[in-house]
């Protein structure tokens, strides 16, 4: 590990890590703003759900919307967590590597003395450790938030909710990782993670209701990071070990890729 | 300060792209103390046989050592006693030149800010600026003081002059001598001759690829085609001076003769002394001049452009 690497990677864009975790935060604290008035409404509330489409109650996993739990999942962690998890892990993933060679500071970067691998595996703990702190921002948002509106959710039930979102950011960071990794094209990297994960997300969403679609489910990083309802389930560890080996595997994948490569020129 | 080991050793380097070639077969060595000048015209193959050497490329086949260790398999470790510069120089332009040159330091494992203070000095350039806020000159400063800051042991430099001012040139050239009389071995890319030749003592010239030559300059100098031309009191007898062996072609307007002339002068200046030349005005051959002569193997015939320019 390259502590001033390191440090440099994150300072280099802190203002986009602002941005989002303003962002989130934001965003948890209108939705526990608008909680205690969806649980009051009560079956009022149930009632309206009941005569949305069936499809719809569906693909937003509605069923007991006005619980905390419930309500938690459909608003932010059936869609907006993961994707801003993915959006910022494949972000960082992709530009890895990717970015400096895309610049042309690989040059200077990489013939200093130390290794590819140690460059790697520094640029991996720089975009891990991006998402484990917008997981903790996220986790805290939501115990504090949760406590001022008495959602009913357990912490380790929020946090659960939130480590497993978490690992899919990871998961999709990786893969965006070993593509820039072994092309050297941000742009082709975080392609390819976007159209995966938006691909693992349609399955995913329309696995109840598309024949053949749940199929997949058992192979799919949503199923794994979501399906298990973290929220009332707690954390499953057969998930979350699937999402944590598949990361170490992507980003293993990706020293392999780099180590041997020729560095791109202008 | 003998070549016992050579500091840099190529022996059939080779690159492809693919099935594209990017170097042939390249073969010398630098020794310590030496300055090597790596000539060739743009796209000829330095870079890709320096990106080699740093271990940004695989090497296709062939062999280069750098303080005796092969560059394909030694540890990461060995780049700390180089100093590289790139051609295409891409800098943090977010950061301040003080704080890229304190990251580059760092990243080697050392404190070098007197060292940075120092080079910045002599080069004059602002440490606190912004990357982004900097000439191209100011930023092939940052350049040249990463690569020697840490008084490497071989410098691997890619046209370092490349939008450095006259005066910061010559600045640049003492560094050079500095590097060498403590030992160091630079190999220097260039695709302009000028540059090199009160630098390096030997040279290798490469074109698409290919080794043309490895050669000390005087002496490749001397075997190239140069001009002169004589100015004499009277319209001039051309047939003398074409007489000459060591000359290959004459040109004249009144009272002034332009020869290319290969080899020696000696002979030339004889018969034009005879013939009552007042002044005499040579061109030093340019690289394009070696080159003609390298890639025609010598012809005769070969017309020299620098005497075309003066006719």
């Amino acid at each position: 590990m390259l502590l001033p690497l390191l440090l440099k990677t994150w300072r280099d864009r802190w203002r986009g890590l602002v941005a989002w975790t303003t962002g989130l935060v934001l965003i948890t604290a209108v939705e526990l703003y608008v909680y205690p008035s969806i649980r009051d409404s009560g079956e009022g509330m149930e009632a309206l759900i009941e005569g949305f489409p069936d499809a719809m109650q569906e693909i937003f996993r509605m069923s007991d919307y006005t619980s905390g739990a419930g309500f938690l999942n459909v608003e932010m962690f059936s869609i907006i967590v993961p994707l801003v998890f993915i959006a910022v892990g494949a972000t960082w993933g992709a530009g890895g590597t990717a970015d400096e060679e895309e610049k042309g500071t690989a040059d200077l970067l990489l013939t200093l003395p130390v290794s590819r691998a140690a460059i790697v595996a520094t640029k991996s703990a720089a975009t891990i450790g991006v998402l484990v702190g917008l997981m903790a921002v996220l986790a805290v948002t939501l115990i504090v938030g949760s406590g001022m509106v008495d959602l009913g959710v357990a912490s380790s039930r929020l946090v659960a909710a939130c480590v497993m979102s978490g690992l899919l950011g990871v998961l999709y960071a990786g893969l965006g990782f070993l593509v820039g990794a072994a092309t050297g094209r941000r742009g082709i990297a975080l392609g390819v993670a976007f159209t995966l994960a938006i691909a693992g997300f349609l399955l995913y969403s329309l696995s109840p209701m598309v024949e053949g679609f749940e199929n997949i489910n058992p192979v799919n990083p949503f199923q794994w990071a979501v399906g298990g309802d973290p929220l009332n389930n707690g954390i499953d560890i057969g998930y979350a070990l699937r999402l944590a080996l598949l990361s170490a595997v992507l980003f293993a994948g990706s020293l392999v890729a780099f180590r041997r490569r020729d560095i791109r020129a202008e | 300060m003998a070549a016992l080991t050579p500091a840099i050793s190529l022996s059939g380097l080779t690159k492809f792209y693919g099935r594209q070639l990017g170097v042939a077969d390249l073969t010398f060595d630098v020794s310590p103390g030496e300055v090597f000048g790596f000539l060739g015209p743009n796209g000829a193959g330095k870079t890709t046989a320096m990106r080699m050497l740093v271990g940004l490329l695989r090497i296709s086949s062939g062999r280069a050592t750098i303080l005796g260790q092969d560059v394909a398999t030694a540890p990461a470790a060995l780049r700390g006693r180089v100093g590289y510069l790139p051609g295409a120089l891409a800098l943090y332009k977010n950061l301040t030149a003080r704080e890229y040159l304190t990251f580059v330091a760092r990243m080697r494992h050392r404190d070098l800010d007197t060292e940075i203070a120092g080079l910045a000095g002599r080069l004059n350039l602002d440490l606190s600026r912004h990357i982004h806020d900097l000439s191209k000159g100011n930023q092939q400063k940052i350049g040249v003081i990463q690569a020697l800051m840490h008084e490497p042991e071989v410098l691997i430099l890619d046209e370092p002059t490349s939008g450095l001012d006259p005066i910061v040139q010559r600045e640049f050239e003492a560094l050079v001598d500095e590097a060498t009389s403590r030992g160091a071995a630079i190999l220097l890319s260039s695709h302009v001759l000028s540059e090199v030749e009160h630098l390096a003592q030997r040279v290798a010239i490469v074109d698409d690829g290919h080794l043309l030559v490895v050669e000390h300059i005087d002496r490749l100098k001397e075997r190239s085609v140069r001009s002169l031309e004589l100015t004499f009191r009277t319209a001039v007898d051309t047939q003398r001076l074409a007489a000459v062996p060591s000359v290959e072609t004459v040109t004249a307007h009144g009272s002034v003769a332009t020869c290319t002339v290969v080899g020696a002068h000696t002979e030339l200046l004889r018969v034009a002394v005879e013939l009552g030349v007042e002044t005499v005005r040579t061109q030093e051959p340019s690289l394009e001049d070696i080159f003609m002569t390298l890639v025609s193997g010598g012809d005769p015939d070969a017309p020299a452009p620098a005497a075309e320019d003066l006719a």
